[in-house]
């Protein structure tokens, strides 16, 4: 069985004997287009075997870090160069600013002698304030911001959340004193004495 | 021999540098070698073509891995075009692992009528074979593997190795009949 017979060995001859197709420049064709997109020409081919360290390669090393160090060394410099944010937080602000006496609407006198301080319409870049001392004065405050520039930890703290009616309302300002009395109530009128 | 020698180190140092006139150079070289073993495991040249082609796309890519101190370059390229093409076998064939066989007789075949026979007439009866039949009988009679050395490449047993050369003979010995009787 596991001898080979003499057939066997006259058929081994005679395959080697197979004449050859005339295909040698086709499949080299193939086989380059496969290559080019494969093994572009030119990268080292299939040597992925690592390479003994050698001198060159430790200079390269050497002169690596020795870049990543100086790199780091002049992030650092640069850094502590930088100007306080503060700066940033003045341009900020000046972004912020109140509207204009003529964007604000027209205040409304409403039944009961009683005032209401219209606010501006919410929109983008401007932000409302719970101002104190809001008194009976038809005319809402100028709105201000003025943070404490001490306090602020970067420009980016000043962008205002966006404005939402809800939050219009809850920032309503609260009237001074009991409310439905005026001034007038409060005023005294001297009684003209009897002559008689 | 030395010249030769040298011309073959150039080549294989331009091919592990990518450099593709030395992998044509290459391929030109051990063209006829490779095709002849490419034939025997395909039903016709275009077979072969494929087998040639994925087996020297992979010499290509693998040839850092070869080592002269192991084995020539003609023994390395082989093996690479023999796997390639029992891989092009078994991707036609199921190999059954249930067969088995330990003794067989020997089925006489007329060796003269085979003398009589081209290469060609032959190879037609040889791929007339079932493919894992095919692939066992030219690994066995032609390659000179032994059926341990089989059974590892085809990840089957050595019984159905043997069972495999047995079947390839019984079918070669009715062929050879018929042709003989024709």
């Amino acid at each position: 069985m596991n001898k080979k017979t003499t057939y066997e060995l006259t058929i081994a001859d005679k395959l080697q004997q197979l004449p050859l197709p005339d295909m040698e420049d086709a499949i080299w064709a193939r086989i380059k287009t496969q290559l080019d997109l494969d093994l572009p020409e030119g990268d080292g081919g299939g040597s992925n075997t690592p390479q003994a360290p050698s001198g060159g390669w430790m200079w390269s090393a050497g002169l690596l870090t020795f870049v990543a160090a100086f790199l780091t060394v002049l992030l650092l410099t640069k850094k502590s160069d930088q100007p306080a944010p503060t700066d940033n937080i003045d341009q900020n602000i000046e972004a912020i600013t109140a509207p204009s006496p003529q964007q604000i609407p027209a205040p409304v006198q409403t039944p009961g002698n009683s005032t209401t301080v219209p606010l501006p319409a919410p929109s983008a870049g401007t932000i409302t304030m719970p101002s104190e001392g809001i008194s009976d004065s038809l005319l809402a405050p100028p709105l201000t911001l003025q943070p404490p520039v001490d306090t602020l930890p970067s420009a980016t703290a000043l962008v205002p959340p966006p404005l939402t009616q809800d939050s219009l309302i809850k920032t309503k300002p609260k009237t001074r004193g009991v409310q439905d009395i005026s001034d007038a109530d409060y005023r005294i009128v001297p009684t003209k004495r009897d002559s008689s | 021999m030395q010249a030769v020698e040298r011309e073959t180190e150039t080549m294989l140092e331009g091919c592990l540098a990518n450099n593709r006139k030395a992998q044509e150079a290459l391929y030109r070289q051990f063209y006829g070698f490779a095709m002849t073993i490419a034939l025997r495991y395909s039903r016709d040249e275009h077979d072969a073509a494929d087998i040639m082609n994925n087996a020297f796309i992979k010499i290509f890519k693998s040839i850092h891995s070869y080592d002269a101190s192991k084995g020539s370059l003609h023994a390395w390229i082989k093996r690479i075009v023999v796997n390639e093409g029992l891989d092009h076998i078994k991707s036609r064939s199921r190999f059954s692992k249930d067969l088995e066989l330990e003794t067989v007789p020997e089925p006489p075949v007329n060796n003269a009528v085979l003398q009589e026979m081209g290469a060609e007439e032959i190879m037609n009866l040889v791929k007339r074979l079932p493919p894992a039949t095919h692939a066992v009988f030219v690994l066995y009679a032609v390659e000179g593997y032994n059926h341990r050395e089989i059974a590892e490449k085809l990840q089957i047993s050595e019984g159905t190795s043997k069972w495999h050369l047995s079947e390839a003979r019984k079918t070669l010995q009715k062929q050879i009949q018929v042709q003989t009787s024709g």
